[in-house]
């Protein structure tokens, strides 16, 4: 038998709970500032019925994209060791760690309209990326792909190849054994690492106003809304954060298989 | 002592290190003697040229706190110390007067007007206000929650120019930097602005026709540097910079 | 026509030196731990490659470095069953040996109606529509069992498939083996009677 449990030590509880306050307090507080009377009413106002559609729009599609983009990513840098592949996973990881509006500074000079990238795409096709919906979707796929990636990345390793090594001699080809195979039994990471990356896609602000701009309707997404009634119309601006606060949540509690237990 | 009393002690440390080197970090919020000005960002350009003149007269030092004019009402709101506050319009300053944050001592300290400024070399061969309009033209505005905004969408309906902006920016830094990048082609900013970053700008007839008049409240210290910005030292930087006639 | 393995292969520290033919009927490798059986069977499969020497299945080469030639796995004329036995956790029974006839061209229901006799040979035709988390030791090695012989590989290679599976359940398991009518067996075992029913014997030494 296991010895009864006892209370764990203040000097381990006292910081734990300081840790536990820094992260709930502020939450306490946005939902005490919370205008509850009329929060239907300002989530149902045009501008942020507005907002709700462009950042519905520029986060499903940039989920989706982190799939497609992220799902072969994540499986070579799952199978293949090396100095080349050490860089990639560096390279595609610095979002996460990279103040946004470095992001957004860093598309503006590459992808903006005398940038590195951008220019060409202004020069042969007539393609300008900010101020478009699609801009700020290449913003938000920006800040999202790390995370489809680390969570299926780590999925496969974990997984490892013995599937894939018996769907070989069973005569599968390599493309079929990853769409067999791998993306069927890795089902479960796969769709909490699209889950990751469309929550980051809907709260992401900074890559975006710095570079597709804000106009309501077109790149002015829930995150942005806040920011500006903050300026105009504070109360707006709480009941807002409260709708991305409770879809925050909403996440979790879908992924709570993963990440509530064990 | 124990050893259960000397981890307590090193735990107690511990938090108290970061807490010691962020009130550290957060600078002027700490008493070190400077007096505290909350201004509206279009002032963060020349706060050297400010430091310097303040400095030749013996007056300061002075901590600056550089936000938009109605993030700054917010934070006094919230509690933030501050000796003096300048908005960049009277709308917003009347908002902190109803929010009881300014104090009974007040005064007109400069003003601003918009120029209509465009990316270096001019690609969209702008040269009147009716390009506002261009659907072919990337086009740049304040959003109308904030001062420079509001006194675009002033101008533009006392002018009867239509407009048809791509971006409406959170402040009128983002909106000149993006001009400065040349991802804009055109955008009305404040000529304080256009001036200090060298941006060219087209003369239209008629936009100085309305200003944003910057007000200032402060306790005793505040308004001793209050009062200098309004001397003639102060105006002279001011009016260097793009601010006043 | 022959199985022939004449070469080295590195693991770690350990370089296995091979040279012995598989020839048709059941060979039974035998052999300390760590003296490399397993590694013969995934050299054979394709999983695995020679680092010096070649491998020839009759008549062509298979592996071979000097010359730049390795077939992968999916285009040998090899199946294996693994001593875990590994089966698609997101397909039944029925589907999973299904998998190999879907690979070899068929639709899905044909593949599927092909499937039906393997699972009467290893006697799971209770389970075809379970998924291998339902399945006990002795259950999911005879669905790998003839996953493997859905393969219809002229080589099956069988790497110790009695050890993940109850004392009760071997003998069963047992039979099926001796019976498969494959005509090359490779079997890696640990058992001396297992072995000595073997047409051929192979004993590795720890080197």
């Amino acid at each position: 038998m296991t010895p009864p449990a006892r209370r764990p030590p203040f000097a381990v509880l006292a910081p734990a709970g300081l840790g536990v306050a820094i992260v709930i307090v502020p939450i306490v507080g946005l939902l005490q500032r919370t205008p509850w009377s009329s929060l239907l009413n300002r989530l149902g106002s045009d501008t942020v019925v507005e907002a709700i559609r462009v950042s519905l729009a520029v986060s499903v599609v940039a989920a989706a994209l982190s799939l497609v983009l992220g799902l072969p990513l994540a499986w070579l840098l799952a199978r293949h060791d090396g100095r080349l592949v050490g860089l990639v996973r560096a390279a595609v990881l610095v979002p996460m760690v990279l103040p946004p509006v470095v992001g957004g500074t860093a598309l503006l000079f590459a992808l903006g309209r005398r940038g590195l990238v951008g220019q060409w795409l202004d020069a042969w096709f007539g393609v300008t990326l900010p101020f478009t919906t699609a801009g700020a979707i290449v913003a938000a796929t920006f800040v999202a792909l790390p995370f489809f990636v680390t969570t299926v990345e780590a999925a496969l390793r974990q997984a490892g190849t013995e599937l894939e090594e018996a769907a070989a001699v069973a005569g599968a080809r390599p493309v079929t054994r990853l769409l067999t195979v791998t993306i069927p039994a890795s089902r479960d990471a796969i769709m909490a690492g699209v889950a990751l990356a469309w929550a980051r896609a809907l709260g992401e602000f900074g890559a975006t106003i710095t570079f597709a701009g804000n106009l309501a309707g077109r790149t002015r997404t829930l995150p942005l809304e806040i920011f500006l009634a903050l300026e105009s119309d504070p109360a707006s601006a709480v009941a807002v954060s409260v709708l991305l606060l409770g879809v925050s949540l909403a996440v979790l509690v879908a992924l709570r298989g993963r990440w509530f237990t064990r | 002592m124990n050893r259960r009393a000397l981890l307590l002690i090193g735990l107690v440390a511990l938090a108290a290190i970061p807490s010691l080197a962020a009130l550290w970090l957060a600078g002027p919020g700490g008493d070190d003697g400077a007096v505290l000005i909350f201004a509206p960002s279009s002032f963060a350009p020349i706060e050297a040229e400010l430091d310097a003149g303040l400095a030749a007269e013996g007056i300061g030092p002075v901590g600056w706190v550089f936000a938009g004019s109605q993030s700054l009402v917010a934070q006094l709101v919230d509690g933030a110390p501050a000796d003096a506050l300048i908005t960049a319009d009277l709308s917003t300053f009347a908002a902190a007067q109803a929010a009881e944050v300014t104090w009974p001592d007040e005064r007109l300290i400069t003003f601003n007007v918009l120029v209509l400024a465009v990316a270096d070399g001019n690609p969209g061969e702008v040269t009147n206000l009716e390009a506002l309009a261009d659907p072919d033209l990337l086009i740049g505005f304040c959003a109308v929650e904030v001062p420079c905004g509001r006194l675009a969408a002033n101008i533009t309906s006392t002018l009867g120019v239509t407009s048809a902006p791509d971006t409406e920016e959170t402040s009128v830094r983002a909106l000149t930097a993006k001009l400065i990048a040349g991802e804009i082609d055109a955008a009305l900013i404040y000529r304080s602005d256009a001036q200090t970053t060298g941006l060219t700008t087209v003369p239209v007839d008629g936009l100085n026709s309305l200003t944003n008049e910057y007000w200032g409240s402060g306790n005793d210290r505040g308004m001793e540097i209050l009062h200098w910005l309004g001397s003639g030292a102060g105006q002279r930087i001011l009016i260097d910079s793009g601010w006043g006639p | 026509m022959s199985l022939r393995i004449d070469g080295t292969l590195q693991r770690g520290d350990l370089t296995l030196e091979l040279d012995f033919d598989l020839p048709f009927g059941i060979t039974a490798i035998t052999g300390p731990n760590g003296a490399g059986k397993s590694s013969i069977l995934r050299l054979v499969a394709g999983l695995e490659a020679l680092d010096a020497g070649r491998l020839t299945l009759d008549g062509v080469v298979l592996d071979d470095r000097a010359a730049e030639v390795f077939i992968p796995a999916e285009e040998r004329n090899v199946s294996i069953a693994f001593q875990q036995p590994r089966l698609f956790p997101h397909l039944t029974v029925l589907q999973n040996i299904a998998y190999p006839l879907r690979r070899q061209g068929h639709a899905p229901a044909e593949a599927t109606e092909l499937a039906r006799p393997f699972a009467e040979r290893v006697r799971a035709t209770s389970l075809l529509d379970l998924r291998p988390r339902r399945l006990s030791g002795g259950q999911a090695q005879r669905t790998a069992i003839a996953v493997a012989m859905a393969v219809g590989a002229s080589t099956i290679l069988l790497d110790e498939p009695l050890t993940s599976i109850d004392e009760a359940g071997t003998a069963d398991i047992r039979r099926l083996l001796h019976q498969l009518d494959t005509p090359r067996v490779v079997w890696v075992t640990h058992d001396p009677a297992d072995a000595h029913d073997a047409d051929h014997q192979i004993i590795l030494g720890s080197r």
